[in-house]
């Protein structure tokens, strides 16, 4: 089974993000990044996978020099290698274009599973799986929170606003992670050394060009402050009369 | 300019989410045509100039691969600048199939638009961002809730489509699927939510008072309710995952966010600080959380909830 793991390099959950001062990006100093939250349960997966079927395990991303620490950490929770589309300012890119790497990439590794998370936290897009499964042909099963590999087809658990779900696809597919898949594990110390011995290939691309840019960020709305209630009967005055909702 | 609307349909009815996206191309485009697939989908919808109709039995659950399928006949047919369709969980994958198969920039999961640009948070709603978006065509998927349904009354002329569908369109697909309950309300889709955290303590005293509010409320307001939660009362175990609010869950955008013994750690505040009023119930008067809410109450919460239900069973 040959596997291959997209994951991005984005903001910690915890950081506090400001728009810069010309306002074409957000303040990037003294924010300390992660891999996309979604996208670690997508690493642990295919580590967790391969232990049990073996196999090869691949983890790209497109991203620039300072993604290569993301690379890092997922080769020290166990991926076999590490692809690095490079490209500075990739977070300036549409899904489309970062779609497109992966597909690339995809086309020449050839993998069974291709795994990703079903969100990027930082530009908050849902599209890559989609676009990845139709760009390859390959099956897809997203938010997946539970998955049970067989031979030649994956059975899995997935979540959706209709309800939940088991779902059935013949390899090759794409699937995406939903928060529940794993507990992704703290990379060891064993696991680190061996990580700076694993090789880390950089590719040069050329990507779909479009007109899509972010004008300017802003900060959300201001709020207008607290008001102090005193009392359940003040609580239910307010829902009547100020939120209306009774 | 010309848009193409998918219309998804759930049971046979186009999904409000559906309706919504719609009116979103109406204010776009002065030319509208629908793509409503579905295992014998009504024809009721209104607001189209025409609807490209595709009915299959196996595709009672919509599956990506087969509609993207369908809208690409469709585009081949009628061209179109825009691709429109609404950001539910199945609109999030096909519109990642469509700019695949059409080579196009995608939008997804915005809520504005205005002078030309679109308004979408980013990082969690930490920051807002203003986007120009151009190409042809364009996949652009709006927010579920974010804009109002179509008012348009014209009657659309009805095409069928004949179309002989690869059966390894159909290679994905649903084995079971169990349908949420009606009450069981998406915290996404609610006009209140009741969220608690970790000061509910336990596991008990989450599932009995938060539910009860819940339902106290859906019958005092006649109004959509669901329940959520913070990603302590995620972990610790005390309700499912899908009912987490937060930068790894879900981002609402209610009429009432009702935050129950939540401190409101900054990845919380992420998920719902868009909501239009907020109500913070916490013990604590130095948690994060009355920072953000219109309204507070310094209290403990079993102070608070058996008289509030009780009250608004009076209601």
């Amino acid at each position: 089974m040959k596997i291959l793991v997209y994951i991005r390099r984005t903001p910690d959950t915890a950081a506090v993000i400001k728009p810069s001062e010309d306002r074409k990006d957000i303040v990037r100093e003294g924010v300390s990044f992660i891999i996309n939250p979604y996208d670690e349960f997508a690493v642990q997966e295919a580590v967790n996978l391969k232990g049990i079927k073996g196999g090869e395990t691949v983890v790209m991303t497109v991203g620039d020099d300072s993604s290569v620490e993301q690379l890092r950490r997922a080769l020290a929770m166990g991926m076999d290698r590490a692809v690095l589309v490079k490209h500075e300012r990739f977070w300036e890119l549409n899904p489309s274009q970062v779609g497109y790497a992966i597909a690339e990439v995809a086309k020449r590794e050839k993998p069974d599973i291709v795994l990703m998370g079903k969100v990027t936290i930082d530009d908050y897009t849902y599209a890559l799986p989609g676009y990845v499964a139709q760009a390859l042909g390959y099956n897809l099963l997203t938010y997946v929170t539970h998955a049970e590999y067989g031979d030649s087809s994956v059975k899995v658990e997935r979540e959706t606003d209709i309800g939940k779900e088991v779902w059935e696809a013949p390899y090759p597919v794409v699937i995406s992670a939903e928060r529940g898949l794993n507990e992704p594990k703290i990379p060891t110390v064993m696991g680190i050394m061996k990580a700076k011995k694993k090789p880390v290939e950089v590719l040069e691309m050329d990507l779909p060009r479009y007109t899509y840019e972010v004008v300017e960020f802003n900060p959300p709305p201001p709020r207008k402050g607290v008001k102090l209630l005193e009392s359940v009967d003040d609580l239910i005055r307010v829902l009547k009369e100020e939120v209306k909702i009774l | 300019m010309k848009a193409l609307v998918v219309l998804e349909t759930l049971k046979g009815k186009v999904r409000e989410a559906s309706h919504e996206a719609l009116g979103f191309a109406r204010e776009l485009s002065d030319e509208v045509v629908g793509v409503l697939v579905g295992k014998e989908p009504e024809r009721d919808v209104r607001g189209l100039e025409r609807v490209y109709v595709f009915s299959d039995p196996r595709l009672d659950i919509p599956l990506s691969a087969p509609v993207a399928k369908v809208v690409e006949e469709v585009f081949r047919r009628e061209g179109g600048k825009y691709v429109v369709l609404a950001a539910t969980p199945f609109g999030k994958e096909l519109g990642g199939r469509l700019a695949a198969l059409f080579n196009a920039p995608i939008l997804d999961d915005f809520t504005g638009y205005e002078d030309g640009l679109f308004v979408k948070g980013f990082y969690s709603n930490k920051v807002f961002a203003k986007i120009r978006i151009d190409g042809s065509p364009v996949i652009l998927s709006p927010r579920p809730r974010a804009f109002k349904p179509s008012q348009d009354t014209r009657e659309p002329e009805y095409v069928d489509l004949d179309l002989a569908l690869d059966e390894s369109l159909f290679a994905a697909h649903p084995v079971e699927v169990k349908e949420k309950s009606p009450e069981d309300i998406d915290v996404t889709e609610a006009d209140i939510v009741v969220s608690g955290g970790r000061g509910m303590g336990s596991a008990e005293n989450y599932q009995k008072w938060i539910p009860a509010l819940k339902d106290a409320l859906a019958k005092a307001t006649g109004m959509k309710v669901a329940y959520g939660a913070s990603r302590a009362a995620v972990d610790a175990g005390w309700v499912d995952h899908s009912h987490q609010v937060g930068q790894t869950g879900k981002t609402v955008s209610p009429l009432v966010y009702f935050a129950i013994g939540i401190s409101g750690a900054i990845q919380h505040q992420a998920g719902m600080r868009t909501s239009k009023t907020i109500i913070a119930i916490n013990k604590d008067p130095e948690a994060p959380i009355f920072g953000l809410a219109d309204y507070g109450m310094v209290s403990k919460w079993e102070d608070v909830l058996p008289g509030l239900i009780e009250k608004l069973k009076g209601e």
